[in-house]
């Protein structure tokens, strides 16, 4: 089934939102300026945030990728206390439901648009780029790309309902 | 949402003063001139209000389902404890953990389904037929589950009297005469519980061969009929047949791994043996795996007599009369006269 990307987007809002923040928070860890910050909008971007090139480039990189680790985070903490009663224990409630629809809309926004790839690709391309940064940076770029085709397969909803449900489940099983 | 701040661009030819505010003093080092005041304005660019709105409504629902998730966590892991146990044929540990699921959510039909099972599995008949009685009207999502409850309820009928049965006993005050108990039988060649009480019967009269015989058609219709594996097991005991008596009880340990009794029939063959040393660790082994079983109690009774532990065998006596019941009793009552010699359990 073709469902467009901005319904999805729509549909997913808090997720985006929570990407946009992500970026910013990083921003402001490195003490980058922003200049201009769009949590959310009906189009493509859903959302963006403009800031200054940063000093170094492991930060550029950092900023890039933060919202992978900021929206895989929050949403399984978010799903954690909602997954067993929805999935397992047939016990849940409304605030549950909602729980777990926030926590996969947010870790399905984990990955990297390739717009923050474009970002990053530029960065390390430059002649004075570090061989390390340079190794850890491509590898990155290709799988931002990856993750970005794998959405045509519906591969950020998957990731998101693995995050949601997957980690709460294995939390169990290793505790079990 | 698009901020009302001045919008800046990396690439400045011939600016000489701050991009935001035009101030002459500029910090240099970056790649947009902008002054000190102006550069910290942007690095703590606001987050607008209602980000912080929905931010914190998202951490006020996640607080309220904190309070619930200690509870769900627990209940979650005696489920997946319970059913890991119920996979690996470990029953004992299954209803336990599936009896403390089912506390926290009675009503819950799959739990039930699966404290069926375990309790069935275990010969707990009495819990078993609470939990078939509640099932009764259910409905079973889960058509695997669905079969194998149904499966045991069907074998549950095996493991009671039949109404003709019981109007048997009745009319005999439960001392049914031999004559009455076969043309009985021979009416009712299906009835396995009156083939088994037959059978036990006949064992405690030390009829071993048509006990035997009486065992073996009960285990051709149900191989898997619980007290005549057991009852085959000390059977083949009594009659020296030790390699079949063990593999009885592997029989019932096949099908539940925590049959504490099938190890401890294991342990008083290997005392009937003279292996008291193993039959001594098996004795033990069945205590670890079910410690209230009677029969578990009462042999280890006698493989510390046999091991010559007068004292560990006492102090069990002792435990056995002042705390269990009186199953239990009973069952002490037995390795007691066998120590006494009241009643030869092996030649001398």
């Amino acid at each position: 089934m073709l469902i467009p990307g901005i319904a999805i987007s729509i549909a997913t809002c808090p997720g985006v939102v929570v990407h946009e923040l992500a970026h910013q928070l990083f921003c402001r860890l490195f003490k980058v300026p922003v200049f201009q910050v769009v949590y959310f909008q009906v189009g493509n971007p859903a959302g963006f945030v403009l800031h200054e090139t940063p000093q170094y480039k492991w930060q550029s990189i950092l900023i890039s990728v933060g919202p992978f680790f900021v929206n895989t985070l929050l949403g399984a903490l978010i799903a954690l206390p909602a997954a067993l009663p929805v999935f397992t224990l047939n016990n849940a409630n409304f605030l549950h439901y909602v729980l777990i629809y926030l926590g996969v809309s947010i870790a399905m926004h984990a990955f990297p648009s390739t717009g923050d790839a474009a970002v990053i690709w530029k960065e390390i391309r430059k002649d004075d780029t570090k061989l390390l940064t340079k190794l850890v940076g491509y590898p990155v770029v290709g799988l931002i790309y990856l993750g970005s085709l794998g959405s045509m397969i519906w591969l950020d909803l998957v990731y998101g309902l693995a995050v949601a449900i997957g980690i709460p489940n294995l939390i169990i099983h290793w505790l079990a | 949402m698009k901020n009302s701040l001045y919008q800046v661009t990396d690439d400045h030819p011939g600016s000489n003063g701050c991009a935001q505010c035009g101030a002459p003093d500029i910090l240099h080092g970056y790649p947009t001139p902008l002054c000190n005041d102006c550069r910290q304005g942007f690095i703590r660019y606001p987050i607008p209000l209602g980000i912080k709105v929905f931010a914190g409504a998202i951490l006020l629902v996640l607080v309220y389902c904190c309070f619930s998730f200690p509870r769900d966590l627990s209940l979650g892991l005696h489920i997946e404890r319970g059913t890991k146990a119920e996979s690996e044929k470990k029953f004992l540990t299954a209803q336990r953990e599936f009896t403390r699921a089912a506390s926290s959510m009675p009503n819950d039909v799959e739990i039930q389904c699966h404290l069926a099972l375990a309790a069935f599995n275990n010969m707990d008949l009495s819990a078993f037929s609470v939990i078939a009685e509640k099932l009764v009207g259910k409905t079973i999502g889960n058509d695997a589950l669905y079969k194998k409850v149904d499966d045991a309820m069907a074998r549950f009928n095996s493991y009671v009297p039949k109404d003709s049965m019981i109007e048997l006993m009745k009319v005999h005050r439960n001392n049914i005469p031999d004559p009455h108990f076969k043309r009985y039988l021979r009416n009712h060649p299906n009835d396995i519980y009156a083939h088994f009480s037959y059978a036990s019967i006949l064992f405690d009269q030390d009829r071993f061969k048509p006990c035997d015989s009486i065992l073996k058609n009960v285990l051709k219709i149900d191989a898997g009929y619980f007290p005549a594996l057991r009852l085959m097991a000390s059977l083949k005991r009594e009659m020296h047949e030790y390699d079949s008596a063990d593999k009885y009880c592997d029989d019932l340990l096949n099908i539940n791994t925590e049959a504490g009794y099938a190890i401890a029939s294991k342990a008083r063959t290997r005392l009937k043996q003279k292996k008291d040393t193993e039959a001594l660790q098996l004795a033990l082994q069945s205590i670890q795996t079910d410690e209230l079983d009677p029969y578990n109690k009462a042999t280890l009774i006698l493989a510390y007599h046999f091991n010559g532990d007068n004292e560990k065998r006492d102090a069990l006596i002792e435990d056995c009369r002042t705390n269990d019941n009186a199953t239990t009793k009973e069952f002490v009552e037995y390795a007691t006269d066998v120590i006494t010699g009241k009643v030869r359990f092996r030649p001398k």
